[in-house]
């Protein structure tokens, strides 16, 4: 009885500890295979793409499939803690470190059957580059906006959009045009605009500056300073099945 | 990928086109409306930064799998791991007196 009772207090203690330490897990992984690639991540941004064969048909297809899900979809994008601003409250942030399919291996290796590893269901790219995206508010007039020299209208004659994007020191400030402000010199065309006034240029979004991050077991650090196009080597982490 | 020419029999049924009429509705948020969850409308404001991170991945040449210029660091190895969870080592924190 008296030995119950002494087991119970000491398991109040135990417990007691445990749940006001300050406790957490993070992700590890155990490398158990490594094979040299030639290709691997995302390259810096061509935009000698348009000019290749049937790039817009394609392109349109391609756009669509990753449009609307990019953000969702864990094998392209992931969540980061931002680089460029102070909180998660403000700022959301995502890397792009290419996906396994792009990458070119070293066909000298031997081949990965489903024999092998099959524990090992996470991937890590060492050294690859990648892009992180920062975006985070920027205040309606600083830096200012001009329609004529930063806003572009796209569109035919029963429809458009007008988006404005503007490089500013190593990011850019992107959104739209309020209704009131839909015209441009050029085209004098109208975008249809909301009647409620609701659009405004609070939806300048800034695209900022990406720089490396180096992912070890869960913990990032952040190198080199670089510019939109600028990219350094890193290790991305990508833990999913195969 | 905007480009539509209206003086095409049935421009209105290009890719383009119906393209454009998509983007004009997310980034107007004119589809979104209806949806009383999206307070301060912030899906339209989701859409257009979707719109922003397609463009580097699409204008990618990894994603096209065409040649990278020789001059970029391209990844040196990849790996198998097994994914495990350990106990996180709590972050070091500022002294108030430095």
């Amino acid at each position: 009885m008296l030995t119950g009772r002494l087991f119970f207090m000491l398991l109040r203690v135990a417990l007691g500890v445990v749940l006001l330490s300050d406790v957490s897990t993070e992700p590890a992984y155990t490398e158990v295979y490594q094979s040299p690639v030639l290709v691997a991540g995302l390259s810096p941004i061509n935009t000698n793409l348009t000019t290749s064969f049937n790039f817009n048909e394609f392109a349109i297809t391609e756009f669509w499939f990753v449009y609307r899900t990019i953000f969702s979809d864990t094998k392209s994008v992931t969540a980061v803690d931002p680089l460029n601003c102070a909180s998660r409250d403000t700022c959301s942030s995502y890397f792009m470190p290419g996906t396994p399919e792009k990458l070119v291996s070293d066909q000298s290796q031997p081949s990965i059957t489903t024999d092998n590893f099959t524990q090992a269901v996470s991937f890590i790219q060492h050294d690859a580059p990648g892009f992180q995206i920062d975006f985070f508010p920027v205040d309606l007039d600083d830096p200012p906006i001009s329609l004529q020299g930063d806003c572009k209208l796209y569109g035919v004659s029963n429809i458009a959009i007008q988006i404005c994007l503007k490089a500013v020191n190593n990011a850019f400030v992107a959104g739209k045009p309020a209704p009131s402000c839909c015209f441009t010199d050029a085209s004098m065309e109208r975008l249809p605009a909301d009647n409620d006034g609701r659009v405004c240029m609070f939806e300048h979004d800034r695209l900022a500056a990406k720089r490396s991050r180096e992912y070890e077991n869960g913990h990032h650090t952040a190198s080199s300073d670089n510019g939109f196009r600028s990219l350094q080597p890193n290790d991305y982490r990508h833990s999913g099945h195969l | 990928m905007f480009s539509v020419n209206q003086s095409e029999p049935y421009y209105d049924l290009t890719a383009q086109y119906l393209m454009m009429t998509a983007l004009h509705s997310d980034i107007n948020g004119d589809g979104r409306r209806i949806n009383s969850f999206d307070i301060g409308l912030l899906g339209s404001l989701l859409d257009l930064q979707q719109l922003l991170a397609a463009i580097p991945l699409l204008f990618n040449s990894m994603f096209w799998e065409l040649p990278v210029a020789l001059d970029v660091s391209m990844g040196k190895s990849v790996a198998l791991a097994i994914p495990r969870y350990r106990v996180a080592t709590p972050p070091m924190k500022k002294s108030a007196y430095l």
